[in-house]
């Protein structure tokens, strides 16, 4: 049997996480960091409580902010694994496991967190 | 049976210090420690958002202290350096694009990738002062 590899899966996760990253990574933490706790240009009551709770009960925001976690996640996991074995920790199948793995269990609570928030 | 020839190894140790790009390299790859380590940081507030208010309201508490602005700032930073990179090396990791039969050039993409950045951010900056 050919063995196939695992990475076209893994580098269009890493890849789609990289696009994600590039495109809305500077804003959200800009907003979420920055300017919401200062002020500038968001109200005091800015993601509050109430307002966040009734964003995310609805599912298209919902999914989505578990869909830019976990590609985050799934991107951070692709680079640290293969930086490591530059920095001279060498690519192996537990070192595999333990970025993809973490990536993955990360995935899953995202979007077992968004489906609550819809849900309840 | 004889014993294996010394070949020579070229040492790696401390490979970065050879090269300022060595370390630009790494600098661009240590961006992903940030980019995973946000995503953590939204986790966490989905979490806290899931168990309640008072849960929610130690992480909104959070943004306020020093410790989270000085936290953001370097985020900002990595999530920018990772951005500009990023688009830097996309003429190599899209196929050949050709407009009119002609590839078009490298800076081409390069600027296209800038302007969609510029608009994204701005969609989500509009769409977060009309939503949070």
């Amino acid at each position: 049997m050919r063995t196939r590899s695992h990475e076209p899966i893994v580098w269009s996760l890493f890849g789609a996480g990289g696009v994600f990253a590039a495109l809305l990574g500077t804003m959200l933490v800009l907003i979420i960091g920055i300017l919401v706790p200062m002020g500038l240009g968001f109200g005091p009551d800015a993601m509050h409580y109430d307002s966040l709770r009734s964003l995310f009960g609805h599912p298209l925001p919902a999914l989505g902010l578990a869909v830019v976690i976990s590609l985050f996640l799934f991107h951070g996991a692709h680079r640290i694994y293969h930086t490591l074995h530059d920095l001279g920790i060498p690519a192996s199948k537990r070192m595999m496991l333990a970025c993809y793995g973490s990536a993955a269990a990360g995935s899953g609570v995202a979007l077992l967190l968004a489906g609550m928030l819809v849900v309840f | 049976m004889t014993p294996a020839p010394k070949t020579y190894v070229r040492p790696m140790n401390r490979w970065w210090m050879r090269h300022p790009a060595y370390r630009r390299y790494l600098l661009r790859e240590g961006t992903s420690v940030m980019v995973a380590a946000y995503a953590l940081f939204l986790l966490a507030g989905m979490v806290c958002l899931v168990l309640g208010e008072t849960a929610f309201n130690l992480w909104r508490g959070f943004l306020q202290s020093p410790v989270s602005v000085i936290f953001h700032l370097a985020a900002l930073a990595a999530f920018a350096f990772h951005a500009w990179t990023w688009f830097k090396v996309m003429p190599l990791t899209t196929p050949p694009l050709r407009f009119r039969g002609r590839p078009v050039p490298d800076r081409m993409i390069f600027r296209a990738a800038l302007w969609a950045w510029g608009i994204a951010s701005l969609v989500l900056l509009v769409l977060a002062m009309r939503f949070l």
